[in-house]
């Protein structure tokens, strides 16, 4: 009994090495040095299956996706490969996705403020065409409920038109049987438009009917996680000189970063600008350029608030930890079942690291950036920051404090707003207009 | 009224805190009713953890009564109820004229303004035939009790101001003390008495009424303690075990006032481990102890309970009556001398090298030396604490029954913490625990202790000094509060977190709990009613002389077995005396309270 106590405080302690080690590993991977590698990968296999919890969780991913980012340079291995995410079938990602709106406080509130920051732009108007982009983020929660909110609207309901976006046609049935069930009760007319396919791969320049809008509609457009995936360029071949030159001084930086990493003062103070080489992606340019022509009264997005698309490996490496740690520690501690914690953070949130941390160039599309960068981009797209309403940011926390964490905050910054866990920023959502 | 209030603000916010605490502080709460039903309703215990907005409910809705002057129709049948939108309500200039698009508060003005661009306009007359019906405003917040019709409001500009109040933006701050305001004239109001009269929470925060700067201490106190009890695993670092410590301390330091003396020396050094956020309960903790004098003890008749524990080296010094005394004594002690160690330069015992967690264990398992050298540490540290300790050695000698806690330390170190941690918990539920924890630290937690270690890899337990104290904190706490013994799993679960944090070391505390025999639970009982009486003792002897330590003293075996964690109270009580006529009639009031909170927060 005693051993097993004294073994139990040493698995605390090593569980704190584990951090370390983590980034130890990396600086490793950076150098390309297989025999380090290895040591640090079984270091990690080894104090992270002993007991579960988060972070041994996220090392289990982190070291996958360190092993493969080893194997990249040599493209014989990086071809054999098989991604798995390529062998997922979409019903267990749609589960996946489906558990992750349904656990995540952060998702939730996310709809209730885009949903709330609609209405209001649409408070008069007589025919209002919804767009959902979302894609797999996307759940019918979100336009149950706004069914709901629109049913209540003191001038009646509208005549609402739905178009959501999606991989899955069998996903799309089911919502719009759902979502037409339920609007039989509460709205004159609702229309619901299928569209399949993802956001990436739409046909920009006939944006208007592919998303089946019509003249005379009141356009908003929603967008929940996915925007990102939008600044994916083939930025593979001009890293790989810098990437060379600049190795040495990334482990020097890296290893500097482990310990001061965590210190609260770095968290907030990290450098928000973008390195001066990122530009526009053509796909996001095309794309907002698009929707102008839509002249949508309102485009609501949420993205993940983390710099996940710095061109260096360690920079999104460094990003990445403390970001996906909080997130799975939020994951924890809410009232879920382990399997829907398990499908979330093996089938979601580990293929984002995976994507983040191993691919590079087109396959990279994993490009979370902060608000201040979406903010530039938007900008330069002659998109006009809409600032949320006090009431969606209140309908927003009032969502958030339901969930009884108290870890869970919100910060509220000119119209928008951050969603965080603990000190870590996780989420962001901001509202956007083109310029007239 | 405010103790009134204040329990209900418990009441409630556990319940909002966490939904599995209800059931402890039920019984609680059940107790104060019991003892005084007049003052704590039944909506005090209903409070559940749906009512997260009113945490405060009896006192914002008075308040909200006697600033208003909002008119409540309770039952008009007749009157016309006229529900606003947000919009319209909130807008200035409703009535807008088509032709220079000139805004209008009322619709009046309106036409008196087309009159003069030559439009047709007409005034509305008053229909002498037709009463006017009595109309009344709903709130548009569909959550706010003003939105029921039953419970409208009278007038427009009432629920203007009510809107804008509760559920608006505030948008006019003071520029002395930073309050925000959502109404103009609310402000002005303000900014005409801000800062000639004052109340100051040991937390900070400023308040100019008095009421409210009482709710607030309900909360304030209410929270650290609150957040000392819940489990959650970032409880580890900083502000939280700070917290934590510092109610361990007060109960500790309320229940054994005999050693207030010694815990008045350490306990600043104690506090400043945790950070920042222990730094108002550090203050507060000054005042509550500095009260109860280091003689104070000195004059304690040894208590007669009977003393059937077998620790063996305890023993040899501890006689049949001085025994739990000298076991109560020391275990302060045992905490508070190893924390000036762990603070000072991490090498208190023998290994120099090692963090000071390992030489926490070393300490307590080991022999005179190490104890020997924690306590010329302690010495070092704190003039005063050296100066009690001779005291001691003089007084109780080698039988160890004052306060020569390094003594028995010493000797039966490794025991002692055993056995500290073992009265509570049976071993088998302690391990199960253990292992139940170890996945629940979060991965946030981890990362900061992994770069708090790669950090300070050198200097030797800077790094995890505040998982130290977070341990020592809860063990106190553990160890030393038994009469709380309903909340038992709570606090071991809070001692399990800092466990958690701690490092292998933290084993070699307990190493001697093998040889821990059931006896031993047996002396935990006695300690049970030991300080049950005491503690009643001194909630009597505060509530009536509201003096000082003196009459702590003097009413010590007086009255019995009453008040379980209150005994804090009372120093709180006497030296608080003086503060004001009003606050007598409070301390009356308090005098039956049972809570541990009241006390605190009445301050």
């Amino acid at each position: 009994m005693h051993r097993a106590c004294a073994q139990d405080h040493g698995t605390a302690d090593d569980l704190a090495q584990l951090g370390l080690v983590l980034y130890e590993c990396a600086a490793h991977v950076i150098e390309g040095s297989f025999e380090k590698t290895n040591h640090s990968l079984r270091r990690i296999r080894q104090l992270a299956s002993v007991v579960d919890g988060p972070l041994q969780r996220l090392s289990m991913i982190v070291a996958d996706s360190l092993a493969r980012r080893l194997l990249c340079p040599i493209q014989g291995f990086s071809a054999a490969l098989i991604d798995p995410s390529l062998y997922l079938e979409q019903c267990c990602l749609c589960a996946a996705c489906d558990n992750f709106a349904n656990i995540s406080p952060f998702l939730s509130t996310g709809f209730v403020t885009i949903n709330r920051a609609i209405l209001e732009q649409v408070q008069d108007e007589k025919v209002v065409r919804i767009i959902d982009l979302s894609c797999s983020t996307t759940h019918r929660w979100q336009w149950l409920k706004i069914l709901h909110d629109f049913h209540d609207r003191p001038g009646g309901p509208p005549e609402l038109r739905l178009t959501v976006v999606h991989e899955d046609s069998e996903f799309l049935d089911n919502m719009q049987a759902v979502l037409s069930k339920q609007a039989a009760t509460l709205m004159p007319s609702f229309h619901f438009d299928k569209v399949i396919g993802t956001l990436e791969t739409l046909d920009f320049s006939n944006l208007r009917e592919i998303l089946k809008i019509n003249f005379g509609e009141a356009v908003v457009i929603s967008c929940a996680l996915k925007m990102h995936r939008l600044l994916t360029v083939d930025d593979s071949v001009s890293l790989d000189g810098i990437a060379q030159l600049q190795q040495m001084a990334n482990m020097a930086q890296l290893k500097k970063m482990a310990s001061s990493m965590y210190s609260p003062a770095s968290t907030l103070s990290y450098p928000q600008t973008p390195s001066p080489q990122r530009q526009i992606p053509n796909l996001l340019v095309s794309f907002l350029s698009a929707v102008r022509m839509l002249r949508p009264k309102i485009l609501v997005m949420m993205e993940q608030e983390a710099d996940h698309n710095a061109p260096l490996f360690h920079d999104r490496f460094a990003e990445t930890i403390p970001y996906y740690a909080a997130l799975f520690d939020s994951l924890r501690a809410v009232a879920a079942t382990n399997q829907q914690r398990a499908r979330v953070e093996r089938m979601l949130l580990g293929e984002e690291i995976k994507n983040i941390l191993v691919c590079e160039g087109v396959q990279r599309h994993e490009r979370h950036e902060r608000l201040s960068q979406w903010e530039m981009h938007m900008q330069r797209c002659q998109f006009d920051h809409v600032p949320l309403s006090y009431e969606a940011i209140r309908e927003g926390k009032e969502r958030l404090i339901s969930y009884k964490l108290k870890e869970c905050r919100s910060i509220e910054d000119s119209g928008r707003i951050l969603l965080c866990w603990g000190a870590t920023r996780l989420y962001s959502i901001s509202a956007w207009r083109p310029h007239r | 009224m405010a103790s009134n209030s204040s329990a209900a603000a418990v009441a409630a916010l556990f319940g909002i805190r966490d939904g599995h605490q209800q059931d402890q502080i039920k019984p609680l709460l059940a107790q104060q009713q019991h003892r005084q039903p007049a003052l704590a309703p039944p909506s005090a215990v209903a409070a559940g953890p749906d009512q997260a907005a009113a945490a405060v409910p009896p006192v914002k809705k008075k308040r909200t009564m006697q600033i208003c002057h909002l008119t409540e129709l309770i039952a008009d049948p007749d009157a016309e109820v006229i529900a606003l939108s947000p919009k319209t309500l909130m807008a200035t200039n409703r009535f807008v004229c088509e032709v220079c698009s000139k805004g209008f508060q009322r619709e009046q003005n309106l036409q008196l303004h087309r009159r003069g661009h030559n439009l047709p306009w007409k005034l509305k007359q008053k229909d002498p035939n037709q009463a006017q019906r009595r109309r009344v405003y709903l709130c548009p917040e569909p959550t706010c009790v003003h939105h029921e019709p039953g419970r409208a409001l009278g007038d427009l500009t009432g629920i203007k101001k009510h809107f804008c109040r509760k559920h608006g933006e505030k948008k006019w701050k003071c520029d002395k003390c930073a309050k925000r305001y959502a109404v103009q004239s609310d402000w002005k109001a303000h900014s005409k008495v801000c800062g000639t009269r004052e109340y100051r929470c040991d937390c900070g925060t400023l308040f100019s009424r008095r009421d409210s700067f009482i709710t607030h201490r309900a909360f304030c106190d209410a929270l650290a303690q609150e957040s000392a009890r819940l489990p959650p695993a970032a409880h580890l670092y900083g502000a939280t075990a700070a917290a934590n410590m510092a109610l361990s301390l007060s109960q500790v330091g309320s229940s054994f006032q005999d050693v207030h003396g010694q815990y008045h020396q350490a306990s600043p050094d104690l506090l400043r481990f945790g950070g920042g956020g222990g730094g108002g309960m550090a203050a507060r903790l000054d005042h509550l102890l500095s009260s109860s004098s280091a003689s104070t003890f000195r004059h304690l008749p040894p208590p007669q309970s009977p003393a059937p524990f077998h620790l063996g080296p305890t023993q040899e010094f501890g006689d049949g009556n001085n025994g739990p005394h000298a076991f109560l004594q020391g275990k302060p002690f045992h905490g508070l001398m190893q924390l000036p160690d762990l603070q000072g330069n991490g090498s208190g015992g023998t290994a120099s090298s090692a963090p000071g967690l390992f030489n926490l264990g070393y300490i307590a398992s080991s022999a005179n030396s190490s104890g020997t050298s924690s306590h010329g540490h302690a010495s070092q540290g704190h003039m005063a604490n050296n100066y009690q300790i001779s005291e001691g050695g003089g007084g109780g000698g080698g039988a160890g029954s004052e306060n020569s806690g390094a003594a028995i330390f010493s000797a039966s170190g490794g025991n002692f913490s055993g056995g500290d941690h073992h009265q509570v918990a049976p071993a088998g539920m302690y391990n199960e625990q253990a292992m139940a924890m170890l996945p629940q630290m979060s991965a946030t937690a981890l990362l900061q202790k992994a770069a708090q270690m790669g950090s300070s890899t050198s200097a030797d337990g800077g790094g995890s000094s505040s998982i130290f104290s977070g341990f020592l904190g809860s063990s106190d706490q553990q160890g030393r509060a038994p009469s709380m013994v309903d909340q038992g799993q709570m606090h071991l679960q809070s001692l399990m977190n800092s466990l958690a944090g701690g490092s292998n070391n933290v084993g070699g505390m307990f190493g001697g709990r093998g040889m821990i025999d059931p006896r031993l639970y047996d002396m935990d009982q006695h300690e049970v009613k030991f300080s049950q009486g005491r503690g009643g003792g001194g909630g009597g002897g505060g509530g009536g002389g509201g003096g000082g330590g003196g009459d702590v003293t003097r009413d010590f075996l007086g009255v019995g077995g009453r008040g379980d964690v209150i005994r804090g109270m009372s120093v709180a009580r006497g030296e608080h005396h003086s503060g004001g006529d009003d606050m007598s009639f409070l301390e009356a009031e308090m005098k039956s309270a049972s809570s541990p909170f009241n006390g605190g927060r009445m301050q």
